[in-house]
C-alpha cells in the first residue's frame, strides 16, 4: 500500500511518501528530509504514540507549576486516560529535568518525566 | 437603616467627579454612586480629550457659558491634579476651496464666544504648521489644548475620596423615593439617604429624572467609535486637525487628535443606537475612520493601528431632528432639591470645572458649610515615571526598587506604579483600572506581556484568580486553576463512562 | 548614576536566540559579555512551551520547551556569561551605549559588539480589527499559554480560536488534555498558517475542525464573550453574503500573527526589511550601523527555534569577532529574492565563507527548486518536494560556489 503522512517528529512536517505492507511493514519511503522520519512513519502505521506534556501542581517551588512529558510516548489512544491519571497528583520541590514523577503511567511502561528545574522557593 | 448624606452625588463620570471634588472643600457628607466598577467609564473615559476654547457652541447658549468659563480653568485644574494637559493648538481644515468660505463662519462664531487669537491662515502656511496634513486652508485655534479625560475623571475621584467623599462604586441607582432634605436612593447594596442629589448620571441621566417624577427629557444615545494609532506615528501631526464640521450634523466630524500620552485619535463616528451600553465597534466604521482621516493625512497606514473603541454621546436632540441640543444645568419645578444635569455631552469636559463650581454654589446655599481641613487643593493619583528623567528616576528606584521593575515595556510603566494603581483610594481592582491609572497594556501589544505580571501583582495583593475582572460584574478573566479545570473534565469523563457501564448492564 | 560599564559583547533578549549568541559570545574568545533579560529568568518564551518538538535538528531529539531552555542556560552559565535579569534596556546609540534600568538603578554599559535578540510579540484584536462589543476573554494565544502553563490559571471552558498559526494550534491540543472545549479554529486564509505536522497532531488527533477561509468578524457579550460570529471570506478577502453564523463559546483565542519587535533597532537608526520587518543583516548578521547585529525571531519569525538557535549562535562569534578584532569579512554580494519567493536573507555576503540563507515562499509549492543564480548560471539548485508559506526554507550554499558570481549580484528564485 502507498500512503502520505506528515512526520510531526520536528516542525518541518515532511509530507513523507510511505509504501507498506501489513505483514512486511513500511518497505519504502521518500520525501522526507531526515532519519528520524523512517521510525515515525512506522510507529504512525502500526503502533501510534504521541508524547502527552502537560504540567503538574509544585509545593514549595519557584514554580507553581512543573511541565512534564511521557517518555517514551504513549499510545495516541491513551491521551486523556494519561491527563486523568496525572490530574490531582502534586509534587514537591526540588525539582531536576529528566526526574520520574510518575513511573509506568497506565501500565503503558512509560513514565511521566519532569521537563523544567523548580527549585525551592 | 440608611446612611445618611448631605449630597448624594449619582454618577462618577467627570462631571459628577468634578463636583465630588468641589464639595469636598467643604464639611459636607457627600456620596456618589456610580453604576459601573469605577469611575470613568461612561462617556468622559471615551472621547477625544480636548478642552474646546468655545468655537463650535452657540454665543448665549449654556453650552457656551461653561465652555468658555471651563476652558479659562482647565489648566490649572489639571496641573493641581497631577493630569497631563497640553496645548497643542488646533486647525479646523477645509480640505477643498469649497469649504474654505465656512472658515469665516466658524472664526465669527468664536469671535463672539471670545476665543482668542482665531487666525484663518492659507494652504501654505498650514503645510508650514502640518506638513503631512492636506487641505486648502484653515481656520487656526492656537489656544485649544488636550487632557487626558479619564485620568482626569479618577484624579478628582480619587482626591475627593481622600478628603472624605465616599465613592460607591457597583452601585446603580434602581429608584429613588422622598423629598427635598430626605431622598431615599435604593441601590443593589443599600439604601442611600441624602438631602439633595446631583443627576450628573449621563447616559442614564433621564432615568434618573424620570425616577424623580422629571419627564422632560429623553437620551438618544450616539456611537462615536474611534481608532488609536501607535505612538510610532504620532509625529505625523503637531496639533489637532479638525474638519470642517459636516452641515446640519450634531457632531463635529471625524478628527485627528493627538492624545497627551503621543497616540493619535482617528474619530468619532457617530450612529445614533437604542442601548447606551452597546459600545461595540464595527468594520464598517473602521473603514470609513481610516478612509476619512486619510484624506487629510495621506501618509495614514492601517498598520499603525492599535486597537479601536466606541464612546457613546448622551444626546437630547434624536437623530431625526438632529442639529444643536443645549446642556441642561438647572433644578426644575417638579423635582426641588435635585440638580439636574441632563445632555453634557461635548464639551462637558471642557465645562466640568465651570459646571462644578456652579453646583457647588447652589449645594451651599441650601447647606451652609465650613472648609474641610481634609480637603488638599493638590493631588497626584499614580507617579508616571515615563515623563521623568533618568536621573529621578534612578532616585526613586533607590527608595523604591519596584520603580525599577518596567513590568509595561510599551508605556514603560513600572510594578510601583501598577501597585499604587492597585491600592487606588476607590478600592477599584480591575484590570481596566489598573489600565486606566497607570496606561499598563494600553501599548501596542495590549498587554500581551504584561497582562500575566499584572495578574501576579493582583494576586499578590490579595485577590483571588476567580476574583479577577477585566471590568467588574461578570466579565471574569480566569476560571481557576489550570487544575481546576483539569479536575472538572477529569470528573466529566467518570461519569460519561459510568453512564456507559450502566447502560451496558441494563 | 554611574559611569558606563564596560563589555565585548552585550546581547540583548535571553530567549532562545539571545542565550545561543551570548554562549557563543563567549565561546569565542570575547571577554566580558553581557546577557539582558527583562524577564525574572532567561529562556524567553520557552519557558511557556511546554510541548515537544524542540531540538530535532540540533539534538537530534523532540524536547519541550523547558528543557531546550534549560541546555542553553546551563551553557551561559558554564561559559561564564553575566546575566543580567528582570533588567530592561531602556535606549542604545548607534556609539553602542545602551541604557537599562533595574531595581538596582538605572545605568549603562558601553559595548564593542551588540546584538539585539529582543524577539517578537504577537499581532492583537485591534491590530486586526476584529468589530464587536470589548467583553473579557478575548486572549492572545500566547498570553493562554503563559496563563496555563507558567501561572496555573484557566482561562475558560468553551474556546473558539482564531488564526492557525502554530501556537494557535498548540494551544488547541494544550487546552483540549487540560479540559477546555475547543469548538473549531478558523483560518482567514485557504491555507493553514501553522505547519502541517500541527494540523495532525493538535487537531486531527483530537477532532477539532478547521474552518478554511473563515474570519471572526463579530465579538459578542458585554461582560464576558458570549460566542462570536463566525464568517466566510472569498478571494478578495470580502465577506461572503449570507455565510454568517454564530458559534457560542466563553473565550476567544487570537493566534495571527508574530510581528517583531524591532523598536531597540528602528529607534537607533537601522535600515530594516520591508518583507521580514527585521533587520537588513548581512552574512555575520550585521545591521546597517556597525557593531550592532541581529538574530533570532527579531530578525525574521522563523517556526523551528533550531534554526533561530544556529542563526545566533553565528551572530554571537561575530559579535565576538568584531568586538576583539574590529574586523569582519566585507559584504559585497548582494541577494535578491527573485520569483517564487518573499523574501531571503542575508541580503548581502562576504563570499568568503559558506551562508545559510533563509527564505519564504509566497505560496505552497510541490516538486519545485530552489535556485541560486548570477549572471544567468546557477550556482546551487536544491530540489524541494514541499514548500509552504509556514515553512521557513533554509539553504546552505557551499563556499566554492560563490567563484563564479557576477557583477557581486546574486538571485534566489523558485523554478520547476
Amino acid at each position: 500500500m502507498n500512503s502520505t503522512i506528515i512526520c510531526i517528529v520536528c516542525p518541518v512536517s515532511c509530507p513523507v511518501d510511505v509504501e507498506w505492507t501489513q505483514e512486511g511493514g513500511v518497505t519504502g519511503i521518500r520525501n522526507h528530509l531526515c532519519k528520524l522520519a523512517n521510525e515515525y512513519v512506522s510507529s504512525e502505521l502500526f503502533d501510534p504514540r504521541r508524547t502527552v506534556t502537560t504540567s503538574m501542581p509544585v509545593d514549595g517551588g519557584d514554580w507553581p507549576l512543573v511541565s512534564v512529558r511521557t517518555n517514551p510516548p504513549i499510545p495516541k489512544d491513551r491521551m486523556l486516560e494519561a491527563m486523568d491519571e496525572i490530574t490531582g497528583v502534586r509534587v514537591q520541590a526540588p525539582i531536576h529535568v529528566g526526574d520520574v514523577l510518575i513511573a509506568n503511567i497506565l501500565n503503558t511502561g512509560c513514565d511521566v518525566i519532569a521537563t523544567r528545574n523548580v527549585k525551592i522557593a | 437603616m440608611s446612611e445618611k448624606y448631605d449630597v448624594a452625588i449619582i454618577g462618577g463620570g467627570v462631571v459628577g467627579s468634578a463636583i465630588a471634588r468641589e464639595l469636598s472643600r467643604y464639611n459636607l457628607k457627600v456620596t456618589v454612586l456610580e453604576r459601573a466598577a469605577d469611575v470613568a467609564r461612561g462617556t468622559s473615559g471615551k472621547n477625544s480629550g480636548v478642552v474646546h476654547t468655545g468655537i463650535n457652541v452657540p454665543y448665549g447658549s449654556v453650552k457656551a457659558k461653561y465652555n468658555v468659563a471651563g476652558a479659562k480653568m482647565f489648566e490649572q485644574y489639571c496641573a493641581d491634579l497631577d493630569v497631563p494637559f497640553k496645548r497643542v493648538g488646533k486647525v479646523i481644515v477645509a480640505l477643498t476651496e469649497a469649504e474654505v468660505p465656512d472658515l469665516a463662519g466658524l472664526k465669527a462664531k468664536g469671535d463672539a464666544n471670545g476665543v482668542p487669537d482665531l487666525e484663518i491662515i492659507d494652504r501654505a502656511t498650514l503645510k508650514k504648521m502640518e506638513p503631512n496634513i492636506e487641505g486648502a486652508g484653515a481656520l487656526n485655534v492656537p489656544t485649544a489644548a488636550i487632557a487626558c479625560p479619564y485620568s482626569l475623571t479618577i484624579a478628582l475621584a480619587e482626591s475627593a475620596a481622600a478628603a472624605g467623599v465616599e465613592i460607591k462604586l457597583n452601585s446603580p441607582v434602581t429608584s429613588i423615593t422622598g423629598t427635598e432634605g430626605a431622598f431615599e436612593i435604593e441601590t443593589p447594596n443599600e439604601t442611600v439617604s441624602a438631602g439633595l442629589i446631583i443627576n450628573s448620571a449621563g447616559l442614564n441621566s433621564d432615568k434618573i429624572a424620570r425616577m424623580v417624577n422629571v419627564h422632560r427629557w429623553r437620551i438618544w444615545p450616539c456611537r462615536g467609535e474611534y481608532i488609536i494609532l501607535d505612538k510610532r506615528v504620532g509625529n505625523l501631526i503637531n496639533s489637532m486637525v479638525y474638519p470642517v464640521p459636516p452641515k446640519g450634523g450634531g457632531g463635529l466630524g471625524i478628527h485627528i487628535t493627538p492624545t497627551t500620552d503621543g497616540n493619535i485619535l482617528l474619530g468619532p463616528s457617530a450612529d445614533y443606537t437604542d442601548d447606551g451600553d452597546d459600545v461595540r465597534t464595527t468594520a464598517k466604521i473602521r473603514r470609513q475612520l481610516l478612509r476619512e482621516a486619510g484624506e487629510f493625512l495621506p501618509g495614514l497606514t492601517p498598520r499603525a493601528v492599535i486597537t479601536a473603541y466606541s464612546g457613546m454621546r448622551p444626546k437630547l436632540v434624536p437623530s431625526k431632528v438632529g442639529g444643536f441640543g443645549d446642556f441642561v444645568i438647572e433644578e426644575v419645578p417638579e423635582a426641588p432639591g435635585v440638580m439636574q444635569l441632563v445632555g453634557i455631552e461635548s464639551p462637558g469636559l471642557t465645562a466640568s470645572p465651570a459646571i462644578a463650581e456652579h453646583v457647588s454654589n447652589w449645594v451651599r446655599e441650601r447647606i451652609p458649610a465650613t472648609s474641610n481641613s481634609g480637603f488638599q487643593n493638590t493631588w497626584s493619583s499614580v507617579h508616571r515615571t515615563r515623563e521623568k528623567t533618568l536621573a529621578v528616576v534612578d532616585n526613586l528606584i533607590a527608595e523604591d526598587p519596584s520603580y525599577g521593575e518596567v513590568v509595561c515595556r510599551c508605556e514603560m510603566v513600572t510594578k510601583a506604579e501598577i501597585v499604587d494603581s492597585i491600592n487606588n483610594k476607590l478600592g477599584a481592582t480591575s484590570l481596566n483600572a489598573i489600565k486606566y491609572r497607570s496606561r499598563a497594556t494600553m501599548g501596542r501589544c495590549q498587554g500581551g506581556f504584561c497582562g500575566p505580571r499584572i495578574v501576579d501583582l493582583l494576586i499578590e495583593n490579595g485577590k483571588s484568580p476567580e476574583s479577577i475582572t477585566l471590568n467588574g460584574g461578570n466579565s471574569w478573566l480566569f476560571l481557576g486553576t489550570t487544575e481546576d479545570l483539569r479536575a472538572e473534565s477529569k470528573a466529566k469523563r467518570a461519569k460519561q463512562k459510568a453512564d456507559a457501564e450502566k447502560v451496558e448492564a441494563k | 548614576m554611574a559611569s558606563p560599564e564596560i563589555a565585548d559583547v552585550v546581547v540583548i533578549g535571553g530567549g532562545p536566540a539571545g542565550l545561543a549568541a551570548a554562549a557563543e559570545a563567549k565561546g569565542a574568545g570575547a571577554d566580558r559579555v553581557i546577557l539582558l533579560e527583562r524577564a525574572d529568568r532567561v529562556g524567553g518564551i520557552l519557558n511557556q512551551q511546554v510541548h515537544d518538538g524542540f531540538g530535532t535538528k540540533v539534538f537530534k531529539e523532540a524536547l519541550t520547551g523547558p528543557e531546550y531552555a534549560a541546555i542553553y542556560e546551563d551553557r551561559v552559565n558554564e561559559r561564564g556569561v553575566e546575566t543580567w535579569l528582570k533588567t530592561i534596556v531602556t535606549d542604545l546609540t548607534a556609539d553602542r551605549l545602551i541604557t537599562v534600568r533595574n531595581e538596582k538603578g538605572v545605568q549603562t554599559i558601553l559595548a564593542k559588539s551588540v546584538v539585539i535578540a529582543t524577539g517578537c510579540r504577537e499581532r492583537t484584536r485591534g491590530a486586526i480589527g476584529t468589530a464587536g462589543t470589548r467583553p473579557a476573554g478575548v486572549y492572545t494565544a500566547g498570553s493562554v499559554q503563559n496563563y496555563m502553563n507558567v501561572r496555573n490559571l484557566a482561562v475558560g471552558r468553551k474556546v473558539v480560536i482564531l488564526g492557525s498559526g502554530d501556537i494557535g494550534l498548540i494551544m488547541a491540543r494544550r487546552l483540549t488534555l487540560e479540559g477546555a472545549e475547543v469548538v473549531c479554529v478558523a483560518e482567514i486564509l485557504p491555507q493553514p498558517s501553522g505547519i502541517a505536522g500541527n494540523i495532525v497532531r493538535c487537531l486531527e488527533d483530537f477532532g477539532i475542525p478547521l474552518y478554511l477561509s473563515t474570519t471572526v468578524a463579530e465579538i459578542h457579550g458585554k461582560e464576558r464573550v458570549t460566542g462570536v460570529t463566525l464568517a466566510e471570506v472569498g478571494p478578495k478577502m470580502g465577506e461572503v453574503k449570507g455565510s454568517r453564523r454564530f458559534v457560542e463559546c466563553d473565550t476567544l483565542l487570537l493566534s495571527v500573527g508574530l510581528i517583531p519587535e524591532t523598536e531597540l533597532a528602528v529607534g537607533v537608526g537601522i535600515t530594516m526589511h520591508p518583507a521580514t520587518n527585521g533587520a537588513v543583516v548581512d552574512d555575520s548578521f550585521r545591521t546597517s550601523i556597525p557593531g550592532i547585529f541581529s538574530c533570532g525571531n527579531v530578525l525574521q519569525v522563523h517556526d523551528v527555534v533550531d534554526f533561530a538557535t544556529m542563526e545566533s549562535e553565528k551572530a554571537g562569534v561575530a559579535a565576538a569577532t568584531w568586538a576583539m578584532t574590529g574586523k569582519l569579512p566585507n559584504p559585497v554580494i548582494n541577494i535578491s529574492a527573485g520569483a517564487g519567493l518573499r523574501y531571503v536573507l542575508p541580503a548581502t555576503i562576504s563570499g568568503e565563507d559558506s551562508v545559510d540563507f533563509t527564505m519564504r515562499p509566497w505560496k505552497e509549492e510541490h516538486d519545485k527548486s530552489v535556485v541560486f543564480k548570477s549572471g544567468g548560471e546557477v550556482l546551487r539548485r536544491l530540489k524541494m518536494p514541499h514548500m509552504e508559506p509556514a515553512g521557513m526554507i533554509r539553504v546552505r550554499v557551499g563556499l566554492g560556489r560563490f567563484n563564479n558570481v557576477v557583477n557581486n549580484e546574486i538571485t534566489a528564485e523558485i523554478e520547476d
